[in-house]
């Protein structure tokens, strides 16, 4: 008994897989993977508890696949955004983000591109609220300071 | 979301899936059913709770051979002790500091706990159906009256039990849960005589009332006590 909408959470995780594995079909292979896993396995969960199993099991099958075969960059067929006006400042942020630490990197993308609830991502690292709101500061503000190095922020 | 956070946003845009629609219409989750999901959390009940629950059973079945018309009395004595191990047990996590553990697990505390009452209750359910009518057979008051005498210690009991092991946790709650136990056993031994007693067996509209009240109480604390288990989740 699933307590979440898999459409949305399908896209969520896949995004979260691709950006540990800068591989588009294998991240769709593992976004399935993790989702075949949860299945299998739990049922009367809280949203919550949901949302942190299915990362923490797409967390563990991307460091197992990372393991076996070390990814490179992101995929050459990879399109980038949509909006051709930001491409700059999409590069000079990806670009900046790339320098940020994997865990820092990791939390930006639960926080701000999946949408997951600062109680989530406590739970999904089994740390308090206020440890996920010191960290995510900190990402943001080292996110910035890699921006300004390249003076990309102020266009920002 | 300020500019800055929707550029963080569409930096981490992904290619779309290729084969987002395809699973998802392959996919069945396995459903578990609510029967099934009682049926394994039956094994988590520790074996005292379920000799304590035969023991009663036995004792009620027993009790017109050996005491006759002190029988309703002595059931309603018995009550008490079956509503303990219905709160005893439902509150075992906070008992031995298990909560934050049993969180951990497959399924969500709440449900777990919740799932524990159901089966605890039905049981209790199906002893309070075989003890009413072994009571109103052997006494001299009406059905409806008897009926009152053994629900009655049952809900009470089970309403300030729930309260306390909200309000004292761990060991000391339990031993306070005895305590209150004992105190409304022996209420309802002394009911046995009218002089003793302190609500008297004859008025029944008083009764009727403390019943009332004790259910509603009783429903009160279990569900105030499967809310709150959403709290212990916080932690520096």
């Amino acid at each position: 008994m699933a307590s979440f909408d898999i459409k949305e959470q399908y896209d969520k995780i896949y995004r979260y897989c691709y950006f540990k594995l800068s591989d588009r079909d294998l991240a769709e292979d593992i976004t399935q993977e993790t989702f075949l896993k949860y299945y299998e396995h739990y049922d009367f969960m809280s949203e919550t508890k949901s949302l942190k199993y299915l990362y923490t099991i797409a967390g563990n099958l991307c460091i197992d696949e990372y393991r076996r075969t070390k990814p490179t960059n992101l995929d050459e067929d990879y399109e980038g955004p949509i909006h051709e006006d930001r491409v700059v400042e999409n590069v000079s942020i990806r670009n900046a983000l790339s320098k940020l630490t994997d865990e820092e990197r990791e939390i930006l993308l639960l926080r701000y591109a999946n949408d997951v609830q600062v109680s989530v991502i406590g739970k999904i690292y089994g740390i308090s609220r206020f440890a996920v709101r010191r960290k995510i500061m900190a990402a943001k503000e080292n996110l910035e300071k890699e921006l300004r190095k390249e003076g990309a922020y102020e266009q920002i | 979301m300020n500019r800055f956070e929707d550029e963080i946003k569409a930096a981490f845009e992904a290619p779309k899936p290729k084969r987002k629609e395809e699973f998802i219409n392959l996919i069945k989750p396995s459903k578990m059913s609510v029967g099934r999901f009682l049926l394994s959390q039956m094994g988590y009940i520790r074996k005292s709770t379920w000799i304590v629950f035969a023991l009663i059973l036995i004792c009620i079945i027993l009790a017109p051979f050996v005491l006759d018309y002190a029988t309703l009395w002595f059931i309603s004595a018995l009550m008490p002790i079956l509503a303990m191990s219905l709160v005893t047990e439902s509150a075992r996590s906070e008992r031995y500091n298990m909560a934050e553990m049993e969180a951990a697990t497959r399924f969500s505390l709440r449900s777990v706990i919740m799932a524990r009452m159901a089966i605890l209750g039905g049981i209790n359910l199906i002893a309070i159906l075989i003890a009413a009518p072994i009571g109103i057979k052997y006494c001299s008051f009406n059905s409806f009256s008897s009926g009152l005498f053994v629900v009655t210690p049952f809900f009470i009991t089970s309403s300030i039990g729930l309260s306390i092991v909200r309000k004292i946790k761990g060991q000391a709650g339990f031993y306070a849960v005895m305590a209150e136990t004992f105190v409304v056993s022996m209420l309802m031994l002394l009911n046995k005589n009218s002089a003793l007693g302190i609500v008297p067996p004859e008025s029944v509209r008083l009764w009727s009332i403390v019943t009332v009240v004790a259910i509603v109480a009783t429903i009160k604390q279990g569900i105030g006590m499967i809310n709150n288990l959403e709290d212990i989740t916080w932690s520096w």
